[in-house]
């Protein structure tokens, strides 16, 4: 009777203890799948949009500099993070990291916007739900984030190589229907509490997100637009929109590239934007890369 | 035209760009125009563009190891101090890069004595695998640089990409082995905060010296 009673009290607690765990385990797996999962992107080629002239640094060069050649970029095999870093890992990372908290980070590396929809230093709140991917961090946080897990920032020819991806085609730049899909999602407005990451498309890859869900940092977002000429640098470089306006009709429809071609250029690396957050990749060795 | 959230400061580069693109690159000085459509001010708090002062933050929190021209291994710390000129240029470039020089130089002809005992000259490499000191000492050498107020300095551990960040520089190394790159003079006070930036060549230097002769060391 008496153990009777005891194992009726304790089998229920132990149900409870065994579907915490369980919960537990599967909440934890839902949070931490995105921390680890990778894919491997194997090397190939891309079009950029933007291909600088030879010898950008000359000023002489007008001419040349107004009808750039595109050429394939060649881009080699890397890993890359399946989806965008989350709030819930971001909050991982101030913990141990206490220099990179709101009220703590140095505004040399992050202007005064850094997760301002975060309610607290510790505490991202309603706005910025655990699986959604982070955002108001700047380039310098962002590649603080990643350094900690042995990653890095993809840069501007990894990140296009990879997102030139369809859900079928690896490069689906020329194809007319992605276009337009990217187009409608670029001219919706961000809801104001960002969705939960995994919730666009998987592209050929298995890499998700790369569009219509947030904008992301690049190692080399600094880099496009370079202009030697005087009085052209603190500009949009004449030759991307001149050159991507000559280069004919197909690549004029690649009105997606353009905004983010754009974007990057509009960026310094302390800012913070509502709708830009980050992913890794991770260069791989040699050997395994073949 | 509807656009995802951005601050103003930044869609205005990006309606300026889809403008000039379907405007046939008729004209560099296009104004800004302000987006088709702009989220509430609230969407994020963003500092206007031309907020060049990184809010008086110090680059000298940014940890870079360097090495300068005599091999001595320098933090930018050390820097402090003085008002500084400082631009970021490889020794192997041949066009802008002479230039931004000469023009650095230009700024210390002009400088009074009593200023430019004080005021350093900073050249930081964008192609830190070449610029050994062995090469900024031909450098300082081919360009009559004197090695009391100039320091040529090379990052490592790819520290000139954190370096660029916090001056505003845009580059890109080429697969031919050359760095584009803006050609960018930058004035910081003693405490090294950026005061002043300006870019482009073969201009009037008024602006760079008042900046810096404004600055109080």
């Amino acid at each position: 009777m008496h153990l009777r009673e005891l194992a009726r009290l304790a089998l229920p607690a132990a149900a409870l203890v065994v579907a915490a765990v369980l919960s537990a385990h599967a909440i934890a797996r839902t949070v931490d799948a995105p921390a680890t999962a990778m894919v491997r992107i194997p090397a190939g080629t891309y079009l950029p949009l933007y291909t600088p002239p030879p010898d950008p640094n000359r000023t002489d060069t007008r001419v040349a500099r107004r009808t750039p050649t595109r050429q394939r970029r060649a881009v080699a095999a890397f890993d890359m993070d399946v989806y965008p870093v989350t709030n819930a890992q971001y909050l991982a990372f101030v913990r141990d990291h206490p220099e990179w908290r709101r009220s703590r980070v140095q505004r040399l590396f992050a202007d005064d916007a850094y997760l301002r929809h975060w309610r607290g230093d510790l505490e991202p709140g309603d706005d910025a739900p655990a699986s959604s991917p982070v955002v108001n961090v700047s380039w310098f946080a962002a590649r603080a984030y990643l350094r900690a897990l042995g990653k890095q920032l993809p840069t501007v020819d990894q990140w296009e190589y990879a997102a030139a991806a369809s859900e079928r085609q690896r490069d689906a730049s020329r194809d007319p229907a992605f276009l337009e899909r990217l187009r409608v999602w670029y001219s919706r407005p961000s809801p104001a509490r960002l969705p939960p990451v995994g919730s666009t498309f998987r592209n050929a890859y298995g890499v998700s997100d790369l569009h219509g869900l947030i904008w992301e940092w690049t190692l080399d977002f600094n880099s496009a637009l370079v202009n030697g000429e005087s009085r052209a640098d603190s500009d949009v470089d004449r030759s991307l929109y001149c050159g991507g306006g000559a280069a004919g009709a197909s690549d004029f429809e690649n009105y997606a590239a353009f905004m983010r071609y754009a974007f990057r250029s509009s960026l310094e690396a302390r800012y913070d934007v509502g709708t830009l957050g980050f992913r890794g990749v991770k260069a791989i060795a040699a050997r395994s890369a073949r | 035209m509807k656009m995802p959230r951005f601050p103003v400061r930044l869609i205005a580069v990006g309606a300026l760009l889809v403008a000039a693109a379907t405007t046939a690159c008729a004209r560099r000085d296009v104004p800004a125009a302000p987006p088709a459509t702009s989220e509430p001010a609230g969407a994020s708090a963003a500092a206007p563009a031309q907020h060049d002062a990184l809010d008086g933050a110090s680059i000298f929190a940014l940890d870079v190891a360097l090495t300068d021209q005599d091999g001595r291994h320098v933090s930018l710390k050390e820097l402090g101090g003085h008002p500084i000129v400082a631009a970021m240029v490889y020794t192997s470039c041949t066009s802008v890069c002479p230039r931004v020089t000469d023009d650095m130089k230009a700024i210390e002809q002009r400088l009074s004595d009593a200023d430019r005992a004080r005021v350093r000259f900073v050249l930081f490499s964008l192609d830190p695998a070449r610029d050994t000191p062995a090469a900024w000492q031909k450098f300082a050498h081919d360009h009559h640089l004197d090695s009391a107020r100039w320091r040529l300095l090379t990052a490592s551990d790819g520290g000139e990409r954190d370096l660029a960040a916090v001056l505003g520089l845009k580059y890109q190394a080429l697969d031919n082995g050359d760095v584009a790159h803006s050609a960018m003079i930058v004035v910081l006070d003693p405490a090294g905060v950026v005061r002043y930036r300006r870019t482009g060549v073969n201009q009037n230097l008024d602006d760079v010296v008042s900046a810096l002769t404004s600055v109080r060391g």
